[in-house]
Formats: C-alpha cells, structure tokens, sequence
C-alpha cells in the first residue's frame, strides 16, 4: 500500500477546516428565502495502483476519484416554499467526471433546468502504441417548462453533445492480398450532436392534445481517415454529417363510454446527409503525422434523403373495474429516397456500367419498409386471489424493391395470483411465430445470406416473478424466464436456434431500525447454434477444400454458451442513529463465452467491487465520511495474451495478427481507492 | 400511397377522437359536492402525524397542504384518499369508501391510478392507459411514494432511492446486465433506466423513448443514422439485431462475439474456420474479428465503401 505522505497529509488538513472554523456559516437566511443543502470538500487517493495502463475496464467511463474532490448542492427556497432555485455540481474540475445542474422554478407555473457533464469512453490503456484511448465526452442539456394556464403548458429541450478524441481502428496493410494482414490506426473522432426539441400540450381531465418539433443535427470534424501513408487501401471514411426534423401530434381523450381512453399520435421525420463523397482518401486525416492529402476526386456531395412516418391508435376500455380491454394498431414506414440517387448510382457502377449483379445489390441497399402492429388484449381480476390476462399481436413488415415480407402473430397468456396479502405471483408465457419470405438467398459472386431477423422463427417464452413480504422488516423476490427460438427456414445454415434461461432472486431484511441488509443473485444463459454453409469461392484465392467435421461445415454445427453470474450485497449500519453510520455494499459479476470452435478459446471475465463508507456528523452541521473502495477486473489469460499478439514489442505490425479494434484493450486491475470527505449542511 | 395513407387514417381518425371526446366529456360536475363526506387535511394530521410531515416536504404537499391552486388540491389528503369522514367517525377503524394504495388493498389498481392520472395525465403520462405496466396491474405506487418510502424526497418521490432500484424490483435481469463487461454507463451514474425507457407508456415496444429502437439509438449515436451510400440492412431496420442494449459479454454491446454474429446471417464467409477461404488468416479474426476489416459495417459514404471495407 503506498500513499503518498503529502497527498494523506493534504486531505487530513482539509478535514481539520470544519472543526476549526465552527458554526460560521450556520442558519443562512437570504431575505425571504432560506438556504438548505451541502457543501462537502475532500478527496481521494489510490492506495494501490500497480499500472496505470492495467486499469482499462475499470475506468471506462469515469476515472478512479483522485486528487481533490467536491461537491455542491444548494437550495434556495421561498419562504412560501413555492419559488426554488437549485444549484448542485460534482468533482467541479475534475476532468473527466465532473458535472454541474442548475435549476429554477415556480411550483405548478414554471420550471428550468441547465446541465452540464463530461465523462470519458476509455477504449484503451495497454495498447502499444498508444496509451489512454478514448473520447471524452461532454454534454449539456436545457430543459424549461411554462404552465401559461392550468391546461396549457409549454416546453423546450436541448441536449448538446460532443465527442472528442481517438477511437482504435484496423486497416490492412498488404503485403501480399488485402487481405492477409492488418495493422492498427486511430480513427479521430470530432462529433458535435445537438438535439432540440420544443412543444406545446393542452391537456385537461378529459383530453389531452400536444404537438412538439425535433430537430436533430449531427457535426462531424473530419470526413475520411487514413492509416497510413505508403498504402493507398488504408482508407475509411469516417461518419457523414447529417440532419433530421420531426414533428409530432398526440394526444389522447376519456370518453364517458366504459371508462374508454383512446390516444393517438402521429409523426413524420425526413432525414437528410450531404456529406461530401470522395473516389478514394482524398482530404485524409493522417493522425498528424502528414499534412491532409488531396488525391483522388471528389464525387460531390451525397445528397441522401429519406423519411419516416408513424401513426399509432390505441385505447383501453374498462367494462368493470375487474375487466378491462385493450386495442391498437400501429404503422412505422420507412422511406428510402435514394434509389435513383446520382451518386448512389454511380458507386454501384464502378464505372464499368449498371450490371444486372449490381442492381441486384442496389435493391438489397436501397429499399424502404412499412411495418404495422395489430394488438388486442384483455385483463380480467377474477377476484381478490386471481387476475388473468390475455393478448395478441400481429404484426407485418412489407419491404419494397422485392426484399421480402415478415409477418409474426403472437399470442399471449398471463396469470397474476396473490394467495395473501403479502405474496404475489406473476407468470405470462407467449408464442410467436415468424413468417417471412425466402430469406436465405444467393446474390452477388455466390455469396449465401439468411437474414435470420427477418425469417421464419418460432419462439416459445415465458417468465415467472414471485414477491413475498412475510414480515413488515423482510422482503423476497424470486424471478424466473426461458425462451427459445428456432429458424427454421434457412435450409439448416445461418442461426438455427437460440435458447436461454435466467433465474434469481434476491431478500432484503431489517431486523431493527437501525440495520438493513440485502443480498441478490442472478445467474442467466445463453445457448446460439449455427452453421456456415462452403459455397467454393475461388477468388481471390483458391481455397482449400472443406473438410469434414470441421466446425461450420456442413455437418457439424457451432454451438456458443454464454452464461452470467452476479452476486449483490449492501449493508446499513446506523450505529449511532444520527451520529456514526456505516455503509457496505459488494457485487461480483462473472460470465463465461464457450465457443465450439477450435480456433477460439473460451472466454471468461470476472469484475467485483466492494465499498464501504463510514460517516460521522459532529453536529447538526458538520459531518465527515471517509470511503474505500476495492475493484477486481479479470479476463482469461488467452484473451489478454491475443489482444496483444498484433504488434512486436517495438510496436510494428507483426505479421498475421491483428488487434482488438471493437472496444479496446484490457487486463487484469486491482485498485484500491480512498475517499475522504467532510461536509457542511445547511 | 400505401406508406402515406395509413397514418394519414390514423392522423384523421385521431382528430375524430379528440373531438368525440370534447364532446362527451363530462363537466366538473363532481367538484360541485366537493366537500361532502370531506374532514379536512388537519384532522388526519391528528392520527397521521407522519405521514403528514413527509407529504408536507414534497412539492405535491406544498401545493396541496400550503397553496392549493384549485378545488381537488384544497381537499389535501382526501384528494387522493377520498372522503375521510366515515374513517374518522370509526376512530380509524373502517376504510369504508376510501381509496387505499398500500399492499394487498382492496382497491383495485385502475382505481388508485385514476387518482394520480386525474392532475398527471399528461407530458410522459399520456400513454399511460393500456401501457405494459398498467395492464400488468402495477399502479402508480408501485414506482413512486407520495409521502412514505426512502424515496419520497429524492427525485420523481420513487419507491426507492433510484431508479435502477425502482426498475430491479421486477426487471432485475435486465438492471444486473449492467454489470457486464460490455455497457451503457448506468452503474457510473451517467444514465439511468430512464434514459431511454419512459415506464409510463410510449407508442413504440418496449417502452423506448424514440419512434423505434433505431430513433432511440440515434438520440446519441448519431453518426449511424445516415442515410449511407451503401446501407447494411440489419442496420437500417433494427439496431437491436446485432446489439444487446443492457449490457453484453462482447465489445460494443453486441448480442454475441463478432466472429459468430455476423455469420448469423452470411452463412459462407468465410468458409467454416475462417482459415482458408479469401486468404483470410486466423491472427485477423481475433478482437475485432470481421469488423477489422469491414469496418464501416454501419454504412460508409465511401466511392469505394460497398462491403463496408472503407
């Protein structure tokens, strides 16, 4: 355990402050408002930090609290109580997890809120090349709220998000096909996303109408990346810029008849991105180490559009308050616009002309859909032991440019028991069968694909929930669920079937008013078959002949176990009420990836954390907490080793292998943290 | 026309709703014998002591106790308890008309909400009526305390002190899937349930804030709404066929390692063990596997982008 002396002696001396400057700032009254809330200052430190590149899992998205650390939340409230103004924040400085709110307001008239956060996406800590990879993110959001009269309200919303930073990437990197070796790179990332939202709803006892306006705008800073210098396929361009509006009306109404509510909405969307096409990496971003090139042309820009519309009917009737009944339709269309689009066209021609093959691809692409949802349902309370529930939903999704037509009818059982006062049981099982048109199809140079989401599929699930409160001090939960899946219409290749079950439970008990205790534990698995299906593609090099009993073959068939445990535990000890309070709480979480696959070793992953906190109130004001937490990340040997296995310790691309690109790199972190606190509460 | 007739319909026939429904509304007329049976927020305080302490805390108690803005409010608890009367006259005994919310009531649960929905129906309420949870008999109270609970003075007056809590009680597998290796950064603090789930009700499945799955992924993830010169299928209809938003054992919340997932749906690539077919070595399937190569698998604005290689 090594703590630095003048770090533990920095936040000691914090601590002293409060018991030497005493009841300063007690009681503050602020004309006809009172002040309420905290103020807590303090920090934190690592007693056990081994490697700071170790520790990739643990501070994904928010660093260990190191260094000073605070936090603010103050009301200031009218006498009446009717007026409030709110100003809470967070770690203010601290990087990568800081946060700050402010808000306003008249209770019943009119309320505003503004915050800001930033945290980060660590992506990687031990690669070779680089270390921390990640974005940061920062996000601001504006909400307000006006009651112009009892019945009419309006609102605003804005969330403004920006994501800055680096993300890992793959590119190939010859020497001899394309495809035989990759290297690494860093994809640079400079999005700015800004949602704004404003509406207005009239809503009374008996109906309710509002209609709103969303625009959604997208930014990004960099249009194509290149991975490196000397290789002219080592291009990839980045996301494209891109905008979309909706307006929306809803509304709903209670009518006299049986307690009927019927609602509605209704919306449309048009999408448009404009970003500039390039005929290869022309303007790429080359991480800095090269001025942007201009190469190849520049085709224009995209001009892509598209549109969405949906409408949705719904109502609920209620004949008795024992039996009520449900009824909706629903109609979600998506409408591609860019079928006959210039540059569409004309990156399907390839400049040797529009093939048959290559309209055939064009379609697969560029088609729109219209999806449509029918559901009827019934719930009947049998009496004060038995409540039973019926429903069914058909739904069918048509696709244009002869991409094939799903539909799926499900129907659905439940049954809701309460034997006692203090137990409940809830049980629902549903059937769904998939239809689909012959999804398993042939296309461009014998490529076989079964789109197994849109395939017939027979699914069978049910769930189980029990909660139990036996004594007023304990509480019991059990949970319980299965399903499975079969496609059955790919000939027996692609995903065949897909089966998976959980069960868990959890209690919690306070045995006096002054100790509370739970424990949960859930464990679920996964079990996915598939086959992949040798068609002897001879281009761009001759393959080897399938072999028998080969995992994927035609014949033998992959089969893939995921399983997860978790395991929860929190304690509250208030050992001297309103003076000395300890808190504990624990989790550990493993899961387990079996692959049937000779190639891919098994994968198993284990994190758990244990925290304790300890607080003391030396007075109505004053109080402090000290903190510790523990976490454990470990991942099987293999995969850490493989992660690796893409460079030579000098940081080269070694040959055949390749890097973990999706989510990062990462090992086995330990990490022992400290938190000291003290606080100041109005 | 097809695309376009259909929520037109639906547009048309919600306008008839609306006015069908000014029309055959009923006027206030229960306000009128308001106070009949009524004894006052003061005389439950008597008994209730507490109970009234919490309520008095809340913004609902500040309005309903302090500065009532309308008829229902001024009646205080028995706005939403009904008429006291008979209770009091039981010296506590009977509960004989009075609607109660507390576990194993008697009261049935479209009952207790029409209570909240009275001053609440509207913003992310409007769907409530007939939403999963509603038809699953769980009341307003279930999630929420008005004044008795260790969430009645934090935010939105939960049942419990988050919402992650809140939503465990029934969803646990879906709360605890956070704990896995892969997601969203709730246990951080940095979303919540909420985030992207109304519980209240939405016209879309699964109670997702968003016309569908992929409008609610883009609310964030923007930089894959496209539209893209070259479009991958699964993407432009679902985002969930490949990603599994709780949490997931594989990088980037995917539903199952990449190697395995996208041969879900391309039977042959590339060949059964990926070692010999297109010369593909098997150092490239490991981490990011197919995506090392078919990178801008979203879609790509790429001349060269067909196969989602750049």
């Amino acid at each position: 355990m090594k703590i630095k002396r003048e770090i533990l002696a920095f936040f000691l001396a914090i601590m002293l402050i409060p018991l030497t400057c005493g009841f300063a700032f007690a009681d503050l009254n602020v004309g006809d408002y009172s002040l309420g809330g905290y103020l807590e200052m303090g920090g934190g430190f690592l007693a056990d930090y081994p490697n700071v590149k170790n520790t990739g899992y643990l501070v994904k998205y928010s660093p260990f609290p190191v260094g000073p650390l605070g936090g603010v939340d103050l009301t200031l409230k009218s006498k009446d109580e009717l007026e409030y103004y709110r100003f809470r924040m967070s770690n203010p400085g601290f990087n990568a997890n800081q946060d700050y709110l402010l808000e306003m307001g008249k209770l019943g008239v009119w309320h505003v809120q503004a915050e800001y956060d930033q945290f980060q996406h660590v992506y990687a800590t031990v690669n070779p090349f680089n270390s921390d990879i990640g974005i940061l993110l920062q996000r601001f959001r504006f909400s307000g709220d006006y009651l112009v009269t009892p019945e009419i309200d309006i609102f605003i919303e804005d969330q403004w998000l920006r994501r800055t930073g680096q993300q890992p990437m793959t590119y190939e990197d010859g020497p001899s096909t394309p495809y035989e070796y990759t290297a690494t790179a860093l994809r640079p990332i400079g999005y700015s996303q800004n949602d704004a939202k404003v509406g207005a709803e009239y809503a009374s006892k008996t109906y309710q109408f509002r209609v709103g306006y969303h625009l959604s705008t997208f930014q990004d800073d960099n249009s194509v990346v290149k991975g490196s210098t000397t290789n002219a396929a080592s291009f990839e361009s980045l996301p494209a810029s891109n905008m979309a509006n909706y307006i929306t009306a809803e509304g709903g109404a209670n009518l006299l008849a049986y307690k009927t509510r019927i609602t509605g909405s209704f919306s449309y969307g048009w999408l448009s991105q404009d970003g500039q096409v390039y005929s290869d990496f022309g303007n790429a971003y080359t991480g800095g180490t090269s001025a942007p090139q201009t190469g190849f042309g520049l085709l224009g820009d995209a001009g892509l559009s598209a549109s969405t519309v949906a409408g949705d009917i719904s109502g609920v009737t209620r004949p008795t308050d024992q039996w009520s009944l449900r009824y909706s339709y629903r109609a979600y269309g998506f409408d591609n616009n860019n079928l006959n689009n210039p540059i569409v066209t004309q990156v399907f021609l390839q400049g040797v002309g529009l093939t048959a093959q290559d309209r055939t691809l064009l379609l697969q692409e560029q088609y729109s859909y219209l999806k449509q949802t029918m559901n009827l349902g019934t719930d009947y309370k049998v009496n004060d032991l038995v409540a039973l529930e019926a429903a069914y939903t058909y739904s069918a999704t048509d696709r244009t440019e002869n991409q094939g037509d799903t539909s799926s009818n499900s129907p659905q059982f439940g049954i809701r028991l309460f034997p006692t006062s203090w137990l409940n049981l809830i049980a629902n099982y549903t059937y769904s069968q998939r239809l689909g048109n012959d999804f398993l199809s042939l296309s461009n140079t014998n490529i076989l694909t079964y789109k197994f989401y849109a395939g017939d599929d027979k699914r069978n699930s049910a769930n189980f929930v029990a909660e139990a409160f036996p004594w007023n001090n304990v509480t019991f939960s059990a949970n319980f669920s299965f399903y499975r899946d079969d496609f059955n219409d790919s000939n027996g290749y692609g995903v065949l079937n897909d089966q998976g079950w959980s069960a868990g439970g959890d209690v919690s008990w306070t045995p006096t008013p002054r100790v509370a205790l739970s424990l949960g534990y859930d464990h679920q698995e996964d079990i996915t078959k598939d086959r992949a299906y040798f068609t002897g593609i001879t281009s761009p090099v001759a393959p080897t002949p399938p072999t028998t009993n080969v995992i994927g073959d035609p014949g033998p068939i992959l089969s893939t176990l995921d399983s997860y445990d978790t395991f929860t535990a929190k304690a509250d000890f208030k050992l001297i009420p309103d003076k000395l309070k300890l808190t504990a709480a624990a989790s550990y979480s493993f899961s387990t990836s079996k692959y049937d696959n000779p190639i891919m070793p098994s994968l198993w992953e284990g994190f758990a954390d244990l925290s304790a906190g300890l607080s003391y109130r030396f007075n109505e004001h004053w109080g402090c907490s000290a903190i510790y937490r523990y976490e454990i990340f470990e991942l099987s040997k293999e995969y850490q080793i493989l992660y690796q296995e893409g460079t030579s310790a000098t940081g080269a691309p070694a040959g055949n292998q390749a890097l973990n690109t999706l989510d990062g790199f990462y090992r086995n972190a330990t990490a022992n943290v400290f938190e000291l606190f003290v606080q100041y509460k109005f | 026309m097809r695309r376009i007739f259909i929520p037109a319909l639906t547009l048309v026939f919600l306008v008839l709703v609306f006015l069908l429904g000014f029309s055959k509304a009923p006027a206030k007329a229960e306000d009128k014998n308001a106070k009949e049976g009524y004894v006052g927020a003061e005389i439950c305080q008597t008994c209730h002591a507490q109970v009234y302490e919490n309520l008095a805390k809340t913004a609902m108690g500040v309005l309903f106790l302090k500065h009532p803005q309308n008829a229902d409010q001024r009646l205080g608890c028995e706005t939403c308890h009904g008429p006291g009367a008979a209770h009091v006259a039981s010296g506590g005994k009977s509960h004989v008309g009075q609607i109660r919310f507390t576990q194993g009531t008697t009261t049935p649960a479209s009952v207790q909400d029409e209570v909240c929905l009275k001053c609440h129906e509207k913003r992310e309420r409007l769907f409530w009526s007939g939403s999963p949870h509603d038809s699953h008999g769980i009341t307003c109270v279930k999630c929420h305390s008005v004044h008795t609970g260790p969430g009645a003075l934090v935010k939105n007056q939960l049942a419990r002190l988050t919402v992650e809590d809140t939503c465990a009680t029934c969803h646990k597998e879906q709360v605890r899937a956070e704990m896995k290796f892969s997601h969203h950064p709730l246990r951080e603090g940095k979303m919540d349930c909420a985030s992207c789930h109304n519980p209240h009700g939405t016209t879309s499945d699964h109670l997702i804030r968003g016309l569908t799955n992929k409008e609610l992924c883009f609310s964030c993830h923007a930089q894959y709404r496209g539209p893209f010169l070259f479009q991958h299928p699964p993407v432009m209809e679902d985002c969930f066929n490949c990603h599994q938003p709780h949490g997931s054992n594989f990088p980037t919340l995917l539903k199952a390692p990449v190697e395995r997932l996208c041969r879900e749906c391309h039977v042959t690539f590339h060949t059964p063990n990926f070692a010999v077919n297109r010369g593909v070595r098997i150092g490239i399937m490991v981490g990011g596997a197919c995506i090392n190569c078919h990178r801008n698998i979203h879609g790509s604005n790429n001349f060269n982008g067909d196969f989602f290689f750049h």
